[in-house]
């Protein structure tokens, strides 16, 4: 007898979990001794919704400054209790890295396939300089008891954007004479990063300079190897710590930084010392331009 | 505003309008290589941007400074990108050798330059990217495939497993409950 209120506890338990079908079997054939109709109640329980599926993301390109860049992919999300328990104003999307400012945005609710889910569709903004690299997609919604579904286990990449202008295309000096030393350039370079490339993170900015040539006369030329150049930080000191310049060869400035940001906190001045204007050399204008141009870079 | 005012004005406008602008989005870089195996032959992709805000086109020249021997640029090395574009490619094609040691390490190179300077002033400045990146020789079995997503999707047999289970237990309880009651009406 002990056994049997024993099983009798463990059907009542399990019975839930099967079918109403069942039931109505188990009425019919199973007369519990002694044989007397007994009352069964079930309440079916709200159960949290899952999320089913991420469309996979395909390696992103940014737009550089000052656009962002929408992207767009989708999610399904099943609720046993039905779609309709669906909560579509909760639907949202986030793109995580670590050090990275967190990207989010709404979803809104695309389609229902079957009588169980629903298909969402989020447009998330990223911005010119967010981080290259392996980004974690996160997707929620809740139903409309506030149990949530929740899924972080989606990546997808961000390629690396290069993209930078300078603020003007020449490079001045002022007027000079043989053997005159330590000029520095006019007014600085300056260079605005749009996109994500970071230096010296991802690499140095490069100058690629040429001998100055005479204008009037061809064969006259102040070399390159007499220009030093160098970022903000070593202004000062350009004439003498400044990175000697090569002809024809790009090297990198290693005191330049060139973060990657907003507006305003993005840029870099590059500062330019002619170090000895060559002995001999006549009176003419002397450039770089054309062919000839140089060509600073990341 | 007199004529020297006037000139110089015109001047600096001039300069200004010419800065060369343009990006170009990699696939692949330093901390991002490509990964090939012995034999593999792929062809990749760069993308040239001109930023929405340029009034105008920008015309650019790539050229390979380093192909490792693995690599070529096929299609065009000269392009006109227009503002907001985003539609012109930089394609190169990467061979591995078929006897390419796992591990290795090739280092591929290439240039974008302006193909149009004409600015005036002592020295010209233009913007150029040096774009470089390592393919790395890997087992074909470990090259992940494209696009890279880990999403999980919840499988039905894992939830059918349990309820099945129950059920072939709750079918046998019942069995044993009609037998033993079978047995106490046949007394």
């Amino acid at each position: 007898m002990k056994k049997e209120i024993i099983l009798i506890i463990f059907l009542a338990l399990v019975m839930p979990l099967v079918s109403a079908g069942l039931f109505d079997w188990l009425k019919e054939k199973v007369q519990l001794a002694p044989a007397q109709p007994t009352d069964v109640r079930v309440q079916v329980r709200n159960i949290a919704p899952t999320i089913e599926n991420i469309n996979s993301i395909p390696a992103v390109n940014l737009n550089p400054a000052p656009s962002t860049t929408s992207v767009i992919f989708t999610f399904t999300a099943r609720d046993r209790n039905s779609a309709a328990d669906l909560n579509d104003a909760t639907a949202s999307a986030n793109f995580s890295k670590i050090g990275e400012q967190t990207r989010t945005s709404p979803c809104t609710f695309q389609s229902q396939p079957n009588s169980r889910e629903k298909i969402y569709q989020c447009t998330v903004n990223m911005q010119y300089y967010d981080d290259a690299g392996t980004w974690s997609i996160g997707v929620n919604v809740q139903d409309q008891g506030g149990l949530v579904a929740a899924s972080s286990s989606s990546t997808f990449t961000v390629n690396l954007l290069r993209d930078i202008t300078l603020s003007q295309a020449t490079i001045n000096f002022p007027s000079v004479a043989p053997e005159d030393v330590d000029i520095i350039s006019t007014i600085p370079t300056t260079i605005a990063n749009n996109g994500n490339f970071e230096v010296p993170v991802d690499g140095n900015i490069r100058i690629t300079a040429f001998d100055l040539q005479g204008e009037t006369t061809l064969s006259e030329i102040i070399p390159a190897s007499n220009f030093r150049a160098t970022g903000n930080s070593g202004i000062a000191t350009v004439c003498s710590t400044g990175t000697p310049l090569v002809d024809s060869i790009a090297v990198s400035i290693p005191s330049t930084i060139l973060p990657r940001g907003p507006a305003g906190s993005n840029t870099e001045d590059i500062t330019n010392c002619i170090t000895l204007v060559p002995i001999g050399i006549s009176n003419q204008f002397y450039s770089a331009t054309g062919g000839r141009a140089w060509i600073i870079g990341i | 505003m007199d004529n020297r005012n006037l000139i110089f004005s015109i001047m600096l406008i001039l300069t200004i309008s010419n800065v060369f602008a343009l990006g170009i989005n990699s696939p692949y870089w330093k901390d991002n290589p490509l990964k090939m195996y012995p034999g593999e032959t792929r062809n990749i992709q760069f993308t040239l941007e001109n930023s929405i805000s340029e009034e105008k086109s920008a015309e650019a020249i790539v050229s390979l400074i380093d192909s490792s021997g693995i690599s070529e640029i096929i299609g065009k090395t000269e392009f006109t990108i227009p503002p907001g574009s985003k539609d012109q490619k930089v394609e190169l094609r990467v061979s591995i050798p078929d006897n390419a040691e796992i591990g290795k390490t090739y280092n591929i190179k290439f240039s974008i330059k302006p193909s149009n300077t004409q600015q005036e002033g002592n020295i010209q400045a233009v913007i150029g990217y040096d774009v470089e990146f390592p393919v790395i020789v890997t087992e074909k079995s470990q090259i992940p495939i494209e696009p890279i997503s880990t999403t999980k999707k919840e499988s039905k047999v894992y939830i059918l497993i349990p309820i099945l289970v129950v059920l072939i237990i709750a079918i046998g309880a019942l069995y044993y409950i009609y037998r033993k009651k079978s047995n106490l009406n046949n007394i």
